[in-house]
């Protein structure tokens, strides 16, 4: 009696596992894609609900499809004009392509890896070959120089006022240049946006 | 009546049969009850209920009572979208028991702004929003406050970048906070975070302190004696000038 009972138990129990683990809840932030002994199954599932896959024999990734932060460290570097100057930046990227993620990357801290490579290389490169000031300004509209300023001593010539601001063509540079790099590694990553939290001097004026 | 026997915490009770079946319908009656009360909820104004059905948005509702499926089928997010949040950058707010400053104190590593004619500025501001998609604000960008404060950022420094000090200081206070505002809408759309942003408002401003060794004995918060800093209000400083 007790050897037939632990045989329906075991059975019971598998049967249980099995069912749980063929279901898989797909939230409206998710995708996923479902493998079998290393295959794709199905193309990449982006809707949101609730699927079933086979138990023990499919394996079901599940990625996130939203906007991903990618934050770097404050990082250091010199200007075209020999200044030093400290930046923090931040990215939106998001798994454009599951099955090639899955395939080249598989996870999310990999990919921030890559990207903090690939983000502070383009970043360091636009940097180099602009001025400070060229960095700062976004446009060459003239500004209001007071003399209330001057307290703070900071030595530049005036005609550096006049010099013309190209922050939006630095950022876009720097966007396209690692775009196309994302691109033709084909990591199934896309980066949405770049842009700078802060711009310092590394030491507090002078 | 022929009854039966019932255990209860060392005590045995005889239960004639019929309040037996009585006591179990009673109780299947209650779980029903509850779990009928559990799948009603409530919206109050200015807030929209998202109920995600295994996973998948169901059901957007405005205020007022609703009905969804219990035990985790159904999941509500409520969302407040007629509340004007606000975020703060550049500074922390002062403590109510911190005594001789009742001044919001400086937050550096935010509020350090380089402007125009590169010269550094510690500025407050603060940005006012409303969740307009609380669908998008829910499941579009990963943690959508972290992006508010992000781009908050970018787009100060982007705006006042292109502004003098004595403009950012000054003059141009007004223009500085609506370029801001409209770059941060423009994140937020290309995101698709589902946010407006409704105001942008520059508050104090000061010539960022410089920090010298001799100093480090006093409280580093408090710009040195004698430096054409500080004070509170933007109009005193004009004055002391």
């Amino acid at each position: 009696m007790s050897y037939k009972s632990l045989m329906w138990f075991l059975i019971i129990v598998l049967v249980v596992i099995g069912a749980w683990k063929s279901v898989t809840i797909l939230n409206e932030d998710q995708q996923m894609i479902v493998t079998r002994f290393g295959q794709l199954t199905r193309p990449p599932v982006t809707e949101a609900g609730l699927y079933l896959t086979l138990p023990f024999l499919s394996k079901s990734s599940v990625y996130y499809k939203n906007l991903i932060e990618w934050h770097s460290p404050v990082s250091e570097m010199p200007t075209e004009d020999d200044k030093f100057i400290a930046i923090e930046s931040f990215a939106y990227w998001k798994i454009s392509d599951p099955k090639l993620f899955y395939e080249r990357v598989a996870t999310i801290p990999d990919a921030e890896k890559r990207l903090t490579d690939l983000l502070d290389g383009s970043l360091r490169d636009e940097i180099a070959r602009h001025t400070l000031a060229e960095l700062v300004r976004s446009s060459g509209r003239h500004m209001d120089v007071s003399e209330i300023s001057d307290i703070l001593k900071v030595p530049e010539k005036k005609s550096f006022f006049q010099s013309k601001g190209h922050q939006p063509e630095i950022m876009a540079a720097i966007y396209r240049n690692a775009s196309t790099a994302l691109d033709s590694m084909q990591l199934g990553i896309q980066l949405v946006d770049f842009d700078l939290k802060s711009v310092n001097f590394i030491r507090i004026i002078e | 009546m022929a009854g039966k026997k019932v255990q209860f915490s060392n005590h045995e009770f005889e239960v004639a049969t019929i309040y037996y079946w009585l006591i179990i319908l009673i109780a299947l009656a209650l779980a029903l009850l509850v779990t009928a009360i559990m799948s009603f909820y409530t919206i109050a104004p200015g807030e929209k209920g998202v109920v995600v059905r295994l996973g998948k948005v169901s059901q957007v509702n405005g205020p007022g009572v609703h009905w969804k499926l219990p035990w985790e089928i159904d999941r509500l997010h409520r969302i407040k979208v007629d509340y004007l949040y606000s975020a703060e950058f550049g500074f922390r707010e002062a403590k109510i028991d911190s005594g001789a400053a009742p001044a919001d104190e400086f937050y550096p590593p935010e509020a350090r702004l380089l402007t125009g004619d590169l010269k550094m500025i510690d500025l407050q501001w603060v940005v006012q929003y409303r969740i307009q998609d609380p669908v998008a604000y829910l499941f579009n960008v990963e943690n959508p406050e972290n992006t508010i404060r992000a781009a908050g950022l970018a787009a100060m420094r982007t705006a006042i970048g292109d502004y003098s000090f004595h403009e950012a200081f000054q003059t141009e206070r007004r223009t500085i906070a609506e370029q801001a505002k409209q770059l941060m809408q423009r994140k937020f759309d290309s995101y698709k975070l589902g946010v407006a942003v409704q105001h942008v408002q520059l508050k104090e401003a000061r010539p960022a302190v410089k920090v010298e060794p001799v100093e480090m004995k006093a409280p580093i918060v408090n710009p040195p004696v004698g430096a054409p800093v500080d004070s509170t209000k933007t109009d005193s400083m004009q004055k002391a000038w």
